[in-house]
């Protein structure tokens, strides 16, 4: 089956065709959820903040300049509303010692189990994630998860591209090290000889 | 090992990692739920492309130039300037063109260009400017498809 470009969906969304903006979503509704997780570190808040960014791109289409990609444009999108959301939660006095707190007792947890399975993998790399500052988090997803060159992360991300990589370089090395048990894993069953 | 063999060893696992352990994935009912709150919003008008002037227009006007390019070198005597052109052409003086021009303009001279022909590329050019100019006033784009 051929896939209709986004530019398909977005013209027949501007003819007057609400329903065809769901084949937008359908596309690139796991990265922005994702994108959203990795910044709120809360799964309620990140759909919500990812639902309303879709909103957002919804009621704003018309003022979409097709010169950068669409995806560019709805992670922008999605990247503000995380950021705008961390603010609140700032101004709300929302405790981020605590927040960490929790955090860190949630992290000595798991460091007592074996990585066993793949959702203790995927929570491990969500921890070793939420180490690092809000923008490197964004920066790191972006580059590992939807393999985005710097050009195109330093334009959602409103950064230079000499910047976000730095941030990369700096995230990279402290995910290397957060990540040093699961890397080893990884390591040793990439060296172990399949029977 | 040199430090940039590291790097690329570190993005290499990195990336295997975040490969193997994948995207969250956004809720089941994530779409139906934006298009529930998409329901609720107007839908948008949209801005069509119309050209000011249409692709048949163009031809039009093309054909009209080109008539005109082709009546000045093959019907017409380049220094017989007759009937309604002659009326025209009159009231303009093109010597100013030519030595503005310079150079280019003794060679136009020398091809034995008419003021016709210069006239016309005059009209071509004013044309594409005057649809640049209604088009930025009028804020249209054209669309890329």
């Amino acid at each position: 089956m051929i896939q209709k470009d986004d530019l398909s969906y977005i013209n027949e969304v501007l003819a007057g065709n609400k329903d065809a903006f769901a084949g937008l979503v359908d596309r690139y509704k796991d990265m922005a959820y994702t994108l959203a997780v990795g910044l709120l570190r809360d799964s309620q808040e990140a759909e919500e903040a990812t639902q309303d960014a879709f909103v957002k791109a919804f009621r704003s289409l018309q003022g979409y300049k097709r010169k950068a990609r669409f995806s560019t444009w709805i992670y922008r999108i999605v990247y503000n509303e995380c950021i705008s959301r961390l603010r609140k939660r700032r101004v709300h006095m929302v405790s981020l010692e605590e927040y960490s707190a929790a955090e860190k007792d949630h992290d000595e947890m798991i460091d007592n189990e074996d990585i066993t399975d793949l959702e203790e993998q995927r929570q491990r790399v969500h921890q070793a994630l939420g180490t690092l500052p809000e923008k490197d988090r964004s920066i790191v997803m972006l580059y590992y998860f939807e393999d985005l060159p710097v050009e195109e992360i330093a334009r959602i991300t409103g950064l230079t591209s000499s910047n976000v990589k730095i941030r990369l370089f700096r995230a990279r090395k402290k995910l290397h090290s957060e990540l040093n048990v699961l890397i080893n894993e990884y390591n040793t069953t990439q060296l172990t000889p399949q029977s | 090992m040199n430090s940039e063999e590291n790097i690329d060893n570190m993005d290499g696992t990195l990336r295997d990692i975040f490969n193997r352990t994948g995207k969250q994935l956004a809720p089941e009912d994530f779409t139906r739920r934006v298009m529930d709150k998409i329901e609720t919003q107007p839908a948008l008008k949209g801005v069509t492309y119309q050209p000011i002037i249409s692709s048949g227009g163009w031809i039009i006007i093309s054909l009209i130039i080109l008539s005109l390019i082709a009546y000045t070198l093959y019907l017409s005597g380049s220094e017989s300037e007759t009937g309604y052109f002659r009326d025209i052409l009159k009231n303009f003086d093109l010597t100013w063109l030519r030595s503005w021009l310079g150079d280019l303009g003794s060679r136009l001279v020398q091809i034995q260009l008419s003021s016709k022909v210069i006239l016309s590329l005059l009209a071509i050019i004013f044309v594409g400017f005057l649809e640049i100019l209604l088009r930025q006033k009028l804020k249209l784009k054209r669309w890329s498809h």
